[in-house]
């Protein structure tokens, strides 16, 4: 909220002190001041009321005339060159004197008057026009020098007449829970606490109603949604600009003004924080407002110029025709003030906080009146607040006092709340008595009584009955007054140690990044096009969780893989000129569950009827590092073929198995097809093959399938991984030592012959399974032969872990696995 | 032949062999002096074949003597060895010399995001003060997210938070904080607690610099008895301190959260600034850390903790926000980015 620092200055003193030292304390005080903002222009003095004497033509020009201008009577009239049409002699009017700054009429920048000669006549002055003294939306604007009334005293200070002065507006953090201090006077309650000055309480006086609107009814149909509801009625009022204060305070807070009516109750809004709506009585059929709930159907053309649609939600002040306004929101353009208008109904009341937000939130309209009802107004003060509107009505648009017509009750409980001191001591480890708390909390309009057992009994008043309803309340204010920075400093006594955090994650990081990868986070709220890689995938729409009021498309479902992101981050490099790009996210996927015990209008939901995994996804694209070591691969070092990199991806895979000792051996890999992110021939589902014999499945890898590549534009093939980190984290072992044998080991070399068509694990395994000396096994090279046949060469690590292996021993072995191998997979060696 | 003449013989090939052993200057011409002089066909060997025509008492005289010759020869030729090798490594370091500039071989390493760096320093800061890092759903209900703790249906503090509604029920929504964790976990744990969650959260927001529809925050909380604002203070001053590496000068600014009460927003001396005011701290001096407060009453209650017994208290912060100051990261967008010239730079 913009708080006016002029405006502020009229219910506390703030004589002595700066907009910013009372920034300073507001945002100390609960209030925060996000920034403090100049308003108005800096003019400065000589700038008097002077009178036009004699008005003569230039010598030397035709569009400007010599004017002779007496400042007061004792002095000479002094000669002020002047261009302007609309002056004639016996004006009053505005007279910058040299040594005066006013502000350039064009373009608004500061001019400064000196005597000077125009057209070789010297010219001792200005004569100003309204945007020369910084006025704006002045309603007469017009080319012209403003024209002063003719009562005007020569020689008056102008800066004060038309109240020119530089004002400060504090740009207050509103509080959701305080719709009190959404006002002038709340805030102005809060300062007079913090600065311990008196608060000034802004005046009306109302002489006698007369009988105009004495058969005027207002009927509430229910009073939840509207406790109190006052309609003023007022006649023979002249609709015309508002005065100049009135104009510049509203303003300075960023208002229009309208007109005189509307700019006044918008005025008593700011001040006092109850939002009030006027309409033009005679418009209104049947002398008789209702406050209900609007009928489907029903619709309202709003002040704003809009067409509203209407449901039972909704709640509206109606005549006894139609909807003239949505109670709290905005009113109808039909009973609108204009400039014909001459008599007035002035709605002020109380409606029900939740109610006003929903109605509000319905038709998506968000109102200076609704964000103060939303927060609650005080009941006790509606009658106040209508009553210094029409104050002001009457002292500035001469309306004639009506009738007051109430319904519903503005009487508030009387709330009081028992304090124990010992809280003070408990919460915040400090002694307070009960005379401090009396002292902090009288000017924010509690009152405090002292009973005989060390409590107090405090007052709430009427308008924080909202907020302060219990003990912690008073102890957060008393708190917060009495400054939270005196609070002594200590620390929590140390008997508790933090159970040690699941490394999981830190482990995937670090054997990742370890092996090249770079750590990225991305959205998990996606558009529907990279959900299904613009409809590549087929998804179950059952399934996926999305958003009900998206933003923007961009941001609308929740993912239900990692893998798209990766692409599209591999696509966004690739465009930044990069080459080599290696990425890997750890983040969660989302999936409704398929059968959901959904009970709607439970109070306490706890089930999300939702699952939540944690996943670890890679891509890799570009080159792979050349492979040092063993290196079975056909490709020769530089070409760096793809399916090398389906096997650099394995390995990757295989590396982080590794750092979270899961065995390789318990992997097993399976060609698949299902899963439409990979290309089906070049890619494999990953299994962990547990002791009772029993597969779990990991998650997947291989090469992007080609055509989701396309339609992202990836430039070259790119490999990724997903792995599903729930289950990994349940077959982590942790290691055990096996003893490490100190007999020699012997290394042979097999080189074995079979038809394309066997993998090599089948190979691998016959040779494993033949042999308990073996220790490992490794694949040293494969070359094609003729004839749809491959070479293998293993290399065989033999040990006996008790004694030294004969040569003779190990060649049976070696016969041992020859067999094997020829009997089941028709194998033939070569030396 | 007589003692004498072989007696000769040995000193003339001692002779040599010395004279041999001296003009030496290769490794690979010692092992043909060794054959030479103690070989089977060599010449000392040569003169003991004339050994059989000794009488049986000379004989074992001469061998000494033989023997004598022979070792010292053997040892000439060690210590020639010695010096050769010696004198051949020389030569091979003085020759072999790489240019250590060219540039270094192997794998490139991956960098860990600076999200996941800061993460692990906050549970690891919060974890020496005894606080155990909790996780929970990023899809809540209404009831963890809002009522719980606090903010009902309707409540104007609800608009603070833009939240996301779900097609999963009219109670399903994308948590937008945090502290919905710490209710999940009171329901399981009884006083003394002391927990802390971080977490992907999502708002209802345009996407600018410094904001983006999901971000990430971290939530503590302490329940026990004689808990005081206080103790709050001290923890999170601490944190701060730990944190940025100093001792910071911080503020405890009162505010308004629906969960706690009193509420306190905590701003430090600006990092950038030192408190002179810069454009980071909007000329301020002061930068808005994180909020807190003592756990209102009605939390403690709905959990089934008694408040007169027990009493605690909490905070929330935004891990992007921290990252940004900790790194000097000025847009937000950059940290979701997925750009390797960003993420190479942690
Ligand atoms: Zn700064």
């Amino acid at each position: 909220m913009k708080l006016s620092f002029d405006w502020l200055s009229e219910y506390v003193d703030l004589s002595g002190v700066s907009p910013n030292q009372v920034a300073d304390k507001l945002t100390m005080g609960a209030f925060e001041v996000e920034e403090v903002t100049k308003f108005g222009s800096d003019i400065n003095g000589p700038l008097v009321v002077g009178e036009i004497i004699e008005i003569n033509p230039h010598p030397n020009a035709d569009k400007i005339r010599l004017t002779k201008i007496k400042i007061d009577e004792k002095s000479e009239a002094r000669q002020i060159v002047c261009g302007a049409s609309n002056i004639v002699v016996g004006q009053k009017i505005p007279v910058a004197l040299p040594g005066a700054k006013v502000l350039n009429r064009h373009d608004g920048s500061e001019l400064h008057i000196k005597e000077s000669q125009i057209r070789g006549v010297t010219s001792y002055g200005m004569l100003c026009s309204p945007p020369e003294l910084g006025i704006l939306d002045a309603a007469e604007a017009s080319e012209g020098i403003l024209i002063l009334d003719k009562e005007t005293k020569l020689g008056t200070n102008v800066i004060e007449l038309l109240g020119l002065k530089t004002d400060w507006i504090l740009h207050v953090e509103p509080r959701s829970n305080r719709g009190d201090a959404m006002s002038v006077i709340g805030l102005a309650r809060e300062v007079a606490a913090l600065i311990e000055r008196p608060l000034k309480e802004p005046l009306w006086e109302l002489g006698t109603s007369n009988s105009f609107g004495e058969k005027w009814q207002v009927e509430i149909q229910n009073n939840d949604d509207c406790p109190f509801f006052s309609l003023r009625l007022i006649d023979g009022v002249k609709i015309g600009p508002s005065p100049n204060e009135i104009a510049r305070r509203l303003q300075a807070v960023g208002m229009r003004p309208v007109n005189n009516i509307v700019d006044i109750t918008n005025y008593v809004l700011y001040e006092l924080g109850q939002p009030m709506h006027a309409y033009d009585s005679k418009v209104l059929s049947g002398e008789k407002l209702t406050v209900r709930r609007a009928k489907e159907k029903e619709k309202l053309h709003t002040l704003d110029d809009k067409e509203r649609a209407l449901s039972s939600e909704v709640l509206v002040i109606a005549d006894s025709k139609e909807v003239v306004g949505i109670a709290g929101v905005m009113g109808g353009k039909s009973s609108e003030i204009g400039n014909a208008t001459t008599s007035l109904a002035l709605e002020a009341a109380m409606f029900n906080p939740a109610r006003v937000r929903r109605s509000g939130r319905l038709l998506g309209i968000t109102s200076e009146s609704s964000l103060r009802f939303e927060r609650g107004v005080d009941v006790a003060g509606v009658e106040q607040a209508s009553n210094r509107a029409t104050y002001l009505i009457a002292k500035y648009a001469q309306g004639k006092l009506g009738k007051l017509i109430i319904s519903g009750s503005n009487k508030t409980e009387k709330k009081n709340i028992s304090l124990r001191l010992s809280e003070f001591k408990r919460l915040a480890d400090i002694n307070i008595e009960s005379n401090t708390v009396n002292k902090l909390l009288s000017p924010l309009g509690f009152s405090c009584r002292e009973n005989s057992d060390k409590t107090l009994a405090i007052d709430i008043p009427s308008f924080r009955q909202r907020d302060v309803s219990r003990e912690i309340d008073i102890v957060e204010e008393v708190l917060r007054l009495w400054g939270y920075d005196k609070v002594p400093v200590s620390m929590p006594s140390p008997t508790m140690a933090a159970q040690p955090v699941d490394n999981l994650i830190n482990q995937v990081v670090h054997s990742l990044s370890a092996q090249g990868l770079n750590e990225t986070w991305i959205t998990s709220l996606v558009s529907f096009d990279d959900l299904t890689c613009n409809n590549l995938i087929p998804v179950n729409k059952q399934s996926l969780v999305s958003v009900l009021n998206p933003l923007s498309a961009e941001h609308q479902v929740l993912r239900i893989s990692l893998i798209p992101g990766l692409i599209k981050a591999v696509v966004y490099n690739q465009n930044q000129s990069q080459s080599d790009i290696w990425l890997f996210e750890i983040g969660r996927i989302y999936q409704a569950k398929n059968k959901q015990d959904k009970n709607l209008n439970a109070i306490k939901v706890k089930d999300t009827g939702t699952n939540e995994d944690l996943y670890v996804a890679g891509i890799i694209s570009g080159n792979c590092p050349q492979m040092n070591g063993i290196n079975w691969t056909q490709s020769d070092s530089s070409s760096n073929n793809d399916s090398d990199k389906f096997f650099f991806t394995k390995g990757i895979i295989e590396n982080l198995f590794s750092n979270l000792h899961i065995s390789t051996d318990s992997l097993r890999y399976e060609q698949i097809s299902e899963n439409t992110y990979y290309h089906p021939g070049k890619s494999a589902q990953v299994f962990f093959l547990d002791k009772a014999g029993k597969t779990k499945s990991l998650g997947y890898f291989g090469e992007i399938h080609p055509a989701i590549a396309q339609v992202y534009g990836l430039k070259n093939a790119a490999f990724a991984f997903e792995l599903n980190l729930e289950i990994i984290k349940t077959l982590r072992p942790s290691p055990t030592l096996l003893e490490i044998a100190s007999t020699p080991v012997s290394v042979r070399d097999l080189s074995v012959d079979v038809t394309n068509s066997i993998n090599q694990i089948s190979v691998k395994q016959i040779i494993q399974s033949s042999s308990e000396l073996l220790i490992n096994v490794e694949l040293v090279s494969l070359f094609p032969l003729s004839d749809n046949k491959k070479s293998l060469t293993y290399r065989l690590y033999f040990q006996d872990k008790k004694a030294t292996l004969t040569a003779e021993q190990v060649e049976k072995q070696m016969t041992k696995i020859r067999n094997s191998l020829t009997s089941e997979l028709s194998a033939t060696f070569r030396m | 032949m007589s003692v004498n003449e072989l007696k000769e013989k040995l000193a003339q090939v001692e002779q040599e062999a010395f004279k041999d052993l001296e003009s030496l200057d290769s490794m690979h011409l010692l092992e043909n002096i060794r054959l030479k002089y103690l070989g089977q066909k060599g010449a000392l060997t040569e003169v003991l074949r004339g050994l059989g025509q000794l009488s049986k008492e000379e004989r074992p005289l001469f061998g000494q003597l033989a023997n004598q010759i022979k070792e010292k020869i053997q040892e000439a030729l060690e210590k020639q060895r010695l010096v050769l090798e010696q004198k051949e490594l020389q030569a091979k370091l003085s020759t072999e010399k790489i240019d250590i500039t060219l540039p270094a071989i192997g794998n490139k390493l991956g960098h860990v995001h600076p999200l996941t760096q800061i993460s692990n320093e906050i549970i690891s800061i919060f974890g020496g003060m005894g606080f155990t890092a909790v996780e929970g759903p990023e899809i809540e209900t209404d009831y963890y997210n809002f009522d719980a703790l606090n903010t009902p249906a309707d409540h104007p503090a609800r608009d603070s938070q833009d939240t996301f509604y779900t097609n999963i029920g009219p109670q399903i929504l994308l948590r937008s904080h945090t502290s919905c964790v710490q209710l999940r976990a009171l329901e399981k744990q009884k006083p003394p607690i002391r927990i802390i969650s971080l977490g992907r959260v999502y708002r209802n927001e345009e996407v600018t610099a410094r904001k983006y529809p999901l971000f990430h925050q971290t939530d503590g909380i302490l329940i026990d008895q004689n808990v005081t604002f206080g103790q709050l203070k001290g923890v999170l001053n601490e944190f701060i301190r730990i944190l940025f590496g100093r001792p910071l000068k911080t503020r405890f600014r009162p505010d308004f959260f629906p969960f706690t009460e009193p509420s306190a927003e905590l701003d430090s001396e600006c990092l950038f600034c030192s408190g002179s005011g810069c454009r980071t701290c909007g000329h301020r001096g002061w930068l808005e850390l994180l909020g807190c407060g003592m756990v209102d009453p009605n939390v403690l209650a709905e959990a089934n903790i008694d408040p007169e017994k027990y009493s605690g208290f909490a905070w929330g912060m935004g891990v992007e926000r921290f990252a940004m100051l900790k790194y000097g990261i000025n847009d937000i967008r950059h940290l979701y980015s997925s750009d390797l010239r960003f993420l190479e730079q942690f």
